[in-house]
């Protein structure tokens, strides 16, 4: 599956992986810092279907696409 | 009215909305890429009270982005020269220029007076500050943040089912694992563009006009010119806070903008007579020349860590090193551990005494 980045995430995703629902959002992130390492360095929240999710035992049972969105800071 | 004529005309406005800008008081926290344009489209715009707060001086490295400073205002307060200068572009707004830095100590002071807050800074102790501020006091947060040629921008604490910054990043992030606009780099364009945003919500905020973008984060990158609008969920597990002395005693870590320079020798002699003050040469032991014009204690950066609690009775702090580097770091860490002290660094360093 192809996961879509924002900001200085971007520079660490480099490939697409499997995943395989359902998944909780908790488990989601442990399969993708599994992946990537790097990314357990970030602070990111996980968008679902157009939807940011910061609830870690939310279930995701399916899912057309993910994204990992870290905060900004500049201003 | 003949100023304002052309958005008086528009559809659904007239001169009960103009009104409306008039009697609005509305708080810029940061004065610098995404500041400007905000501050320049409401002061336009006829908004009645204006707070300008940022303590930066500026640089010519602000230049490239903070189009309402040229290259004469260098080292000068940002607050004081936007003031001056929006002060000639409309004299019929009552600004209030706070020429220092929010902080825990200050804020519920300067945003009480305030309707709406626009969040222009650029570091998170101060973003999370007002996030959960404007949530006690539940005013409408206007939020903006930026990384190289991408954005995100939301409106918190709005109307009858409000979100916080805390629903999408529920806590503070450490602030070493996300760069800043000094280290990551930026273009000014966006700052530009999400900051005439940032204006917009204002204005419909104040005036009831189209929808504002509560519930949503609006993500830009302007590289593809991609604008996408995603949807906050509520964190069910947030705690929020309930009186304002759980916000002060919140741990935000460190204001890493919040410190002052010195730049002369008399300026640091009146403020070490204050009660509480201190100046501190975080040089190594055998480095000269030694601190003989005013009282001062010897602690070498090395060992500023392990001996932090020596400076807890002190309220007014001062670092002094040979050329300002290593007081910038002995200030990150007595603000992890002290966020809510005044803290001083010596501009120039040890070449203050050579007059």
């Amino acid at each position: 599956m192809k996961i879509d980045t924002y900001g200085i995430i971007s520079d660490i995703i480099d490939k697409e992986i499997d995943i395989l629902l359902p998944l909780k959002v908790g488990e989601l992130r442990s399969l993708l810092e599994s992946n990537f390492p790097k990314l357990s360095q970030f602070n990111y929240s996980l968008v679902i279907d157009n939807e940011i999710i910061s609830d870690e035992m939310k279930l995701i049972e399916h899912s057309n696409s993910i994204a990992i969105m870290p905060p900004f800071s500049g201003g | 009215m003949n100023r304002y004529a052309r958005q008086i005309i528009l559809p659904n406005f007239g001169p009960q909305t103009q009104q409306k800008l008039k009697t609005s008081k509305v708080l810029i926290v940061g004065a610098g890429g995404l500041g400007i344009p905000v501050l320049q489209y409401l002061t336009a715009a006829g908004i009645g009270v204006i707070g300008i707060a940022d303590g930066d001086t500026i640089d010519i490295s602000n230049l490239q982005r903070q189009v309402l400073f040229y290259e004469q205002d260098i080292g000068y307060n940002k607050a004081t020269v936007a003031y001056n200068k929006l002060h000639s572009l409309n004299s019929e707004i009552e600004f209030v220029v706070y020429d220092y830095n929010i902080n825990q100590q200050n804020v519920f002071d300067i945003v009480e007076c305030f309707d709406i807050v626009v969040d222009c800074t650029d570091n998170f102790s101060i973003r999370y500050l007002l996030n959960d501020v404007c949530e006690l006091l539940t005013k409408p947060l206007v939020f903006a943040s930026i990384f190289q040629f991408e954005a995100q921008l939301s409106v918190f604490h709005y109307g009858v089912n409000p979100y916080s910054l805390r629903d999408i990043f529920p806590n503070i992030p450490i602030s070493n694992s996300v760069p800043n606009c000094t280290e990551a780099g930026v273009i000014g364009t966006i700052t530009g563009l999400i900051g005439s945003i940032q204006a917009n919500e204002v204005i419909k905020i104040i005036t009831n006009i189209g929808t504002v973008n509560s519930g949503t984060l609006l993500l830009v990158n302007s590289l593809y010119n991609t604008m996408q609008n995603v949807t906050i969920s509520k964190n069910s597990s947030l705690i929020p806070f309930t009186t304002k002395d759980q916000i002060l005693n919140y741990n935000y870590g460190s204001f890493c903008s919040h410190y002052q320079y010195i730049y002369s020798l008399n300026e640091l002699k009146e403020l070490l007579t204050m009660d509480n003050s201190i100046l501190i040469d975080v040089r190594e032991l055998e480095e000269l020349p030694k601190v003989i014009e005013v009282s001062c204690k010897q602690i070498p950066l090395s060992i500023l860590p392990s001996t932090l609690q020596d400076l807890k009775s002190y309220n007014h702090i001062v670092f002094l090193c040979k050329s300002g580097v290593r007081s910038k770091k002995a200030i990150d860490i007595t603000q992890e551990v002290f966020p809510s002290k005044t803290i001083y660094s010596i501009k120039d360093g040890i070449t203050i005494f050579e007059e």
